[in-house]
């Protein structure tokens, strides 16, 4: 199987020469869709820290019904087909959706935006910063909090002293596995964000008309998600192993 | 023993009514407005796209 891989992986890699790789990333939308999938992956990977933290926190703590339908809607997008979520966001956002009267008030337009690949990415990756988060969490010995809150720390407190720093190796890996699903999405984008070179083309949007027009490019840049999503893992099961040490 | 979290004993809030509902109530104004602020503005993120599919199906 590894040969197998590695095999393929050499192949797929030599491909496009690598005197020509170079010049390929020139290639002004290449270099644009590696630069929008960046920007892109990286804002949604902070816009789900910052509003996934809170959830994930919430939901390890409570386990009321109201909760569990929450947690069930987090959990919805891991088994939803990405082109129906990007369906979704369209009827939701879109110029013909339920909100469209409201965003045109006031001048507002998001399909086919570069927030609107932002949007279907955090739709997308979300659930799995959230997922990794809550698994950490729920991990940490209750006796710990309330030792902290009998101490007089307040929720910030424990969780800023306590919680963050005993989970932090699952908010990274979450992180981590957040951004590649966020830099490989295709189906939600496309739908909801189109495909639009420097406004909306992302690297897998790139490789997908690339087939039409630009072969080579669009090898470079699957040589690129491939590097990427090996980096990914290596530096999760990393994080994982670390974690595993420790515990045991 | 399982002792739960009480701003009372942990020596906040010496002046919040006494009871259980008055001593919720300080702990939410205190801390949980922008956690549940967090947690419904990502629940109708998720949630408004699916209803909105339902919504524009014809019947």
């Amino acid at each position: 199987m590894l040969l197998f891989f590695c095999f393929r992986f050499w192949r797929f890699s030599l491909r496009p020469p690598f005197d020509s790789l170079l010049s390929n990333l020139r290639e002004e939308n290449a270099a644009k869709a590696i630069g929008l999938s960046l920007f892109t992956a990286f804002t949604t990977t902070a816009i789900t820290v910052v509003f996934g933290t809170p959830v994930a926190y919430l939901l390890s703590q409570k386990k009321s019904r109201i909760y569990r339908v929450v947690d069930t809607l987090v959990d919805l997008p891991t088994v939803l087909p990405p082109a129906v979520a990007g369906v979704a966001l369209l009827m939701a956002f879109g110029r013909k959706g339920i909100f469209a009267s409201w965003l045109t008030q006031y001048g507002i337009s998001i399909p086919f935006t570069t927030i609107a690949v932002i949007m279907a990415q955090t739709f997308i990756a979300a659930p799995l910063f959230i997922k990794s988060a809550m698994i950490s969490f729920s991990g940490i010995e209750k006796e710990l909090k309330q030792a902290a809150a009998l101490d007089g720390a307040n929720r910030w407190q424990i969780f800023r002293y306590i919680v963050l720093p005993l989970s932090w190796m699952g908010m990274l890996s979450g992180c981590v596995m957040t951004w590649a699903r966020a830099l490989g999405e295709f189906g939600a984008t496309i739908i909801f964000a189109g495909n639009f070179p420097g406004r909306t083309q992302t690297m897998p949007l790139a490789i997908y008309i690339g087939f039409e027009i630009e072969l080579n490019v669009a090898l470079t840049l699957s040589v690129i998600l491939i590097t990427f999503s090996f980096i990914t893992l290596v530096i999760v099961k990393n994080l994982l192993h670390h974690r595993m040490q420790i515990e045991y | 023993m399982d002792i739960p979290y009480s701003p009372q004993i942990a020596g906040q809030k010496a002046d919040a009514p006494q009871g259980k509902k008055a001593g919720q109530k300080a702990r939410f104004q205190q801390h949980g407005n922008a956690v549940l602020f967090s947690v419904f503005a990502h629940a109708a993120f998720l949630l408004l796209p699916i209803l909105a599919i339902f919504i524009k199906t014809p019947l």
